[in-house]
């Protein structure tokens, strides 16, 4: 059975046709070719697929591409203002929080929400927002490190 | 690979009452644990009711009962409310769920009619007697929440029902509340075992109005009502807090190979959580001397 969606993501509207099988994350990637948002477990738990959805940052793995329907959607690729860097990718390479770089889409949608949401997080509010993202390769500190320099470039 | 079943999502309560009575129905509210089963296989439905769509089962306010919680409400706007604020265990109690994310997306409906024994925003509904507004389309019924929580994954929801929200008594001037819970990992995780406590000021010093719930020690989230009673309108000493807790734990037996806990770190850790919570709430002394 085939649903009609209207999604908008980064800004460009998308009228398309999908299975209720297909999740949010097939969808960005397969059908949008935004393959910047990863897939990680597929299960909620490692947060590689962690897009802002309506304001939120939530796991597209764990969302119907039909659910979405109506939806504003920014991923990874939506972050960049054509050449210039978001202030977060920036402290992202200047601390090294980016290693393999799987994890990075998703940590620095989670940052995003946040700054959009706090401008003027606590630490607590910081830990919240990685808090449900898995690194394999930092060790976190400079994730967080480069997401508190973030916030002191934005304030 | 999800399953490309029928979906639908319909506008308006008489609607999704006819859905739900069909044969093979399941409800989708914030799908954090819908589609895990999907695709894990552990749910086979013929058609998802998407019931994302319907107001009546939104937002949190203040009614003449108490506070008002829609069942749709996520998690996360649920906590970070003014309005429950006050209600300390299910603020911890719904905060400790899962991540950030997912706290966006899971539905305080959803936690509860997912029936889970360690469902973390139950304890703390259960402390402050928290009803439940059960609508079909014959009427609605409003029950208190504690009675519909049948066993794993069981709710007294029948074909056709659906819970439109919760009413929490107002909370009393003074009473205070707290959650904490025992995982395996700091990370995301589910209880292993968890305690809320409630206690009314100045309930930990004269007279006691000491309400408890344990979660994933027992079939259900549950109060420990014999332990409560045993408290009642006593003054809180050492020798009767631990009657209280040993009347309890007659009423808890975790069942054996659970992957968080044994049976008797479960047990212990009831014990030391239930003190743990009256000592923080009495600022540091758990009982006068």
């Amino acid at each position: 059975m085939k649903h009609s969606i209207k999604v908008k993501i980064n800004g460009q509207l998308y009228l398309e046709e999908v299975e209720t099988g297909m999740t949010l994350l097939q969808f960005i990637r397969d059908k949008v070719g935004y393959t910047g948002t990863k897939i990680g477990c597929e299960n909620g738990e490692c947060g590689a697929c962690t897009v802002i959805m309506d304001g939120d940052p939530v796991r597209a793995c764990l969302i119907l591409a039909v659910e979405a329907d109506g939806a504003d959607i920014t991923t990874v690729e939506g972050l960049s203002e054509k050449d210039k860097l978001h202030p977060l990718q920036q402290s992202f390479i200047e601390t090294g929080a980016a290693q393999c770089g799987f994890c990075t889409p998703g940590m620095l949608m989670a940052g995003k929400a946040l700054l959009d949401k706090k401008p003027n997080p606590s630490d607590k509010d910081i830990m919240d927002a990685l808090g449900g993202h898995l690194c394999r390769c930092t060790g976190y500190k400079s994730i967080s490190k480069a997401v508190e320099i973030a916030i002191e470039k934005t304030k | 690979m999800i399953p490309n079943v029928e979906y639908i999502k319909p506008k308006t309560l008489e609607e999704t009452f006819l859905l739900l009575e069909k044969e093979g129905s399941v409800a989708l509210a914030g799908g954090t644990d819908v589609v895990v089963n999907l695709r894990e296989e552990k749910l086979h439905p013929q058609l998802l009711v998407d019931i994302k769509g319907l107001k009546e089962l939104k937002g949190i306010k203040e009614i003449p009962e108490g506070i008002w919680i829609g069942a749709l409400e996520p998690v996360q706007k649920a906590v970070e409310h003014p309005l429950i604020a006050p209600y300390t265990a299910l603020v911890e109690g719904g905060g400790s769920i899962g991540c950030l994310e997912i706290r966006y997306r899971a539905t305080i409906g959803g936690n509860i009619c997912n029936g889970s024994p360690s469902a973390d925003s139950v304890p703390g509904l259960l402390l402050y007697d928290a009803k439940a507004v059960i609508a079909s389309k014959i009427g609605e019924r409003t029950v208190s929440l504690e009675s519909i929580l049948l066993g794993p994954g069981k709710v007294d929801l029948k074909k056709g029902e659906i819970l439109k929200g919760v009413i929490l008594p107002k909370a009393k001037e003074g009473s205070k509340s707290k959650y904490y819970r025992r995982t395996r990992v700091k990370g995301m995780d589910l209880s292993g075992v968890s305690v809320a406590v409630y206690a009314e000021s100045p309930g930990i010093e004269g007279k006691s109005d000491i309400r408890i719930a344990l979660g994933a020690v027992m079939p259900t989230v549950a109060r420990g009502r014999k332990g409560e009673a045993i408290l009642a309108g006593k003054k809180l000493t050492d020798e009767l807090l631990e009657e209280a807790i040993n009347e309890i734990l007659k009423d808890v037996n975790p069942r054996k190979g659970s992957l968080r806990a044994e049976p008797e770190y479960k047990k212990k850790m009831v014990a030391v959580l239930i003190k743990q919570a009256l000592f923080e709430m009495n600022g540091g002394v758990l009982c006068e001397a």
